[in-house]
C-alpha cells in the first residue's frame, strides 16, 4: 500500500468515525512498516469485482444467493502467506478467525447482498462472510459455519508474525 | 456329524451377519445424534439468549454514557446498539429450526414485550440528538426493566439446553448399550464360529488320517492278493504241465493202443487241461500287467508274418468251433518294433473272441494294412456285436457282457485288459467298432518301424 493511500485512509478514518461505527467494514493490516487501516462502505465493496455464491448455512436456507467481492481481493496489496490468519470481529463483538489458506482454496466472499437486497444490521448485515458451502462437501463441517461471521465490522491481519 | 456342523455353522454365520447389520444400523443412527449434540453446543438456546442479554446490557451501558454530559457520546452509538439488540431479538425469534429458544416456558413472553418496546421506542432512538439526556435516561429505565426477565429467560433456556443435552445423552447411552449388547452377541457368535471351524478342521484331519490308513491297508491287501494269485498260479502250472505231458504221451500212442472210449475221455481231459493251462497263463499275465511286471523283448519284426502265423495257429481252434478264419487283405512287408510273441498273444486273444462271438455267420475276417505311419490289424466278426452299455467295459478286468454264472461263453474276462496293456506298451492302440446284431471289428494299431522301412 503506498504512502499517499495510507494518508487518505487514515484521514478518512479520523474524519468519519460515525460511518465506521455504523455501516462500513474496517480492514486493519499490520506490516513491518506499521498498521494501515482502510474503510469500505457497502457501495465501495460492490464497486469491486463481485461474485455470486449460491449456498445455505446455519442461518440461511439452501439456494440463497449472496453477492460481494472475494475476501482475498481486499488483501491484494498485502503479501499474505497461506499460514497467516485473518481475525474477524462483528458488531456485537463476536470474534472468530479465518486461516488465509481458506480464502485462496474456497474463494469466500464478503457478501453485501442477500438475494439481491442489502442486509440490515437488524438482521445479519451489513456484511456477511460467505463460503461456498454447497460446492465443497468438506465445508459442511460445523467449524466452517463459525467462520462465516455475520454483522461483520472488522478484519485484522498481522503479517509480521 | 458333518451336516450337524453345517447347520450350526450357517446359524452362527447368520447371527454374525444380523449382528453386523444391527451394529451398522446403530452407527448410522448415531451420527445425527452426535450432530445434534454438537450443534446444540454451538448455537443452542443458551447461546442465543445470552447474546440477547449481553446486547441489552450494552444498550443500557451506551444509554447511560449518552446521558452523561461529560462523555459526549454520538447518538449513532445508541442507534447501533439498539439495532444490534433488535438483531438479537430476531435471532431469538428464529431460534433453532423456527422454534424460539425456551418456547413453551413462561419466560419466553419477554420476547413479545421486548419487540413491543423496540417498535414503540424506535422513532425516539433514531431522533436522539446530542444533549437529549432526559430522553436517554427514560430509555435507560425502560430497557433496564428487561434485565431481570431476560436473565430469567436465559435460565429457562439453560434448562431447555440441559434437557436437550440430557435427551441426546440418554439417547447416546441407550444406543451405546444396544451396541454393546450387539457387540457381545457378535463376539460370542464369532467365537463359537471359530470354535466350530476348529472342531470341524480337527474332525476332517482325523477323517483324512483314517482314510489314509484304510487306503494303505487296502493297498497291502491288494498286493498280498496279487502275490497269492501269482504264487498259486505258478504252483498250478507244474502239475498242469505234468498232466498235459502224460495225456499227450497216452494220446500219441506211446503207451500202446488204448480202447476207443478211453481215448475219447483222455482227449477231453487233455483239452480241459490245455484250457486250464491257458487260464493260468492269463491270470499270471494279468497280475504282471497290473504291477507293470510284464516283460517284453522288443526287436524288429514283420507284423504281416506274425499275423499269418497267429491266424494259422488259431485256425485249428476255429475249425474246432466250426468257424472259418480268412485273411481278407494283407500289405507286405509291415515292419514294426515289438515283442512278436506278445503281439501274437494279442492277435490270438482277439481272434478267439471273434470266433467265440461270430454267431451264425461262422466267419472271421482278418486284414493287415498300412494306414499312414501305422500298421493296422482288423479282426471282424459278423456275430452278436457289443451292446452300447457294455462298450465302455470291454477293456475292464473280469468283465463279460453275460456276467451270469450260466453264461454261454467261457473265459476269465481279463484277456482284453491284458491285450490292451501289451498294445499300449508298444505305443499302439487297441480299439473297436461294433453294431449289435451285425458284428464287431477290433483294431490293433501299431506304429510302423520307419528305420527298418527306410533300410528296406
Amino acid at each position: 500500500m503506498n504512502t499517499a493511500f495510507r494518508i487518505v485512509s487514515l484521514t478518512l478514518a479520523l474524519l468519519t468515525p460515525a460511518a465506521a461505527l455504523a455501516q462500513s467494514l474496517e480492514i486493519r493490516v499490520t506490516t513491518e512498516e506499521g498498521t494501515e487501516v482502510v474503510e469500505y462502505t457497502a457501495d465501495e465493496l460492490l464497486a469491486l469485482e463481485s461474485f455470486e455464491i449460491v449456498t445455505g448455512n446455519d442461518y440461511a436456507d439452501e439456494g440463497t444467493v449472496f453477492t460481494g467481492p472475494r475476501i482475498r481481493t481486499l488483501f491484494e496489496d498485502v503479501a499474505l502467506e497461506r499460514d497467516d490468519t485473518l481475525y474477524l470481529t462483528a458488531l456485537d463483538d463476536f470474534k472468530t478467525f479465518i486461516p488465509v489458506a481458506e480464502i485462496f482454496d474456497y474463494d469466500g466472499i464478503i457478501a453485501v447482498l442477500r438475494d439481491g437486497e442489502r442486509m440490515s444490521r437488524r438482521g445479519k448485515g451489513p456484511f456477511w462472510v460467505i463460503y461456498p458451502m454447497s460446492d465443497y462437501p468438506e465445508l459442511q463441517e460445523p467449524i466452517f459455519n463459525d467462520r462465516q461471521a455475520w454483522q461483520l465490522s472488522q478484519i485484522k491481519v498481522d503479517v509480521t508474525q | 456329524m458333518t451336516s450337524g456342523f453345517a447347520i450350526v455353522r450357517w446359524a452362527l454365520a447368520g447371527v454374525v451377519f444380523v449382528a453386523l447389520g444391527v451394529t451398522s444400523m446403530f452407527l448410522f443412527q448415531l451420527q445425527p445424534v452426535i450432530d445434534d449434540v454438537f450443534n446444540a453446543r454451538r448455537a443452542g438456546p443458551v447461546w442465543i439468549t445470552t447474546r440477547l442479554q449481553f446486547e441489552l446490557g450494552r444498550l443500557n451501558e451506551t444509554l447511560a454514557e449518552f446521558a452523561n454530559p461529560a462523555l459526549d457520546i454520538d447518538p449513532e452509538e445508541v442507534q447501533l446498539r439498539f439495532d444490534i439488540l433488535w438483531a438479537r431479538y430476531n435471532l431469538s425469534e428464529e431460534g433453532q429450526e423456527g422454534v424460539r429458544a425456551a418456547e413453551g416456558t413462561e419466560e419466553v413472553e419477554v420476547l413479545d414485550r421486548l419487540i413491543a418496546v423496540l417498535r414503540a421506542e424506535e422513532e425516539t432512538v433514531f431522533s436522539l440528538e446530542r444533549g437529549d439526556y432526559e430522553e436517554a435516561l427514560r430509555l435507560h429505565d425502560v430497557f433496564t426493566e428487561f434485565s431481570e426477565p431476560l436473565n430469567d429467560y436465559t435460565i429457562a433456556a439453560k434448562d431447555e439446553q440441559a434437557a436437550l443435552d440430557h435427551a441426546a445423552r440418554t439417547h447416546l447411552v441407550s444406543m451405546s448399550s444396544s451396541i454393546l449388547y450387539v457387540s457381545i452377541t457378535l463376539g460370542v457368535a464369532s467365537l463359537l464360529l471359530s470354535l466350530l471351524l476348529f472342531l470341524e478342521a480337527r474332525q476332517q484331519r482325523r477323517n483324512s488320517a483314517e482314510k489314509q490308513r484304510l487306503l494303505e491297508e487296502s493297498r497291502q491287501a491288494y498286493k498280498a492278493k496279487g502275490e497269492f494269485v501269482a504264487t498259486v498260479s505258478h504252483e498250478l502250472r507244474t502239475p498242469i504241465a505234468s498232466i498235459l505231458g502224460t495225456t499227450e504221451a497216452v494220446n500219441s500212442g506211446a503207451l500202446g493202443k488204448i480202447p476207443d472210449r478211453a481215448d475219447a475221455m483222455l482227449r477231453i481231459a487233455q483239452q480241459n487241461a490245455e484250457r486250464l493251462g491257458k487260464l493260468i497263463n492269463d491270470i499270471l499275465d494279468f497280475e504282471k500287467s497290473d504291477t507293470g511286471d510284464l516283460s517284453y523283448q522288443m526287436e524288429p519284426m514283420r507284423l504281416d508274418e506274425v499275423v499269418e502265423q497267429a491266424v494259422r495257429i488259431n485256425s485249428h481252434y476255429g475249425e474246432h468251433e466250426g468257424v472259418r478264419i480268412e485273411i481278407s487283405a494283407m500289405d507286405r512287408p509291415l515292419p514294426v518294433r515289438g515283442d512278436a510273441s506278445r503281439i501274437e498273444q494279442v492277435i490270438a486273444n482277439v481272434l478267439s473272441n471273434a470266433v467265440k462271438f461270430s454267431g451264425e455267420s461262422k466267419l472271421v475276417q482278418v486284414s493287415c494294412e498300412r494306414i499312414g505311419g501305422v500298421a493296422r490289424i482288423a479282426v471282424t466278426d459278423y456275430g452278436i456285436g457289443i451292446s452300447p452299455e457294455f462298450s465302455a467295459k470291454v477293456f475292464d478286468r473280469f468283465s463279460q457282457e453275460d456276467g451270469s454264472s450260466t453264461r454261454t461263453f467261457g473265459g476269465t474276462g481279463i484277456g482284453m485288459s491284458i491285450s490292451r496293456a501289451i498294445v499300449q506298451a508298444h505305443d499302439g492302440h487297441l480299439h473297436f467298432t461294433s453294431m449289435p446284431g451285425k458284428g464287431t471289428t477290433f483294431y490293433i494299431d501299431l506304429p510302423l518301424d520307419e528305420q527298418a522301412q527306410a533300410a528296406a
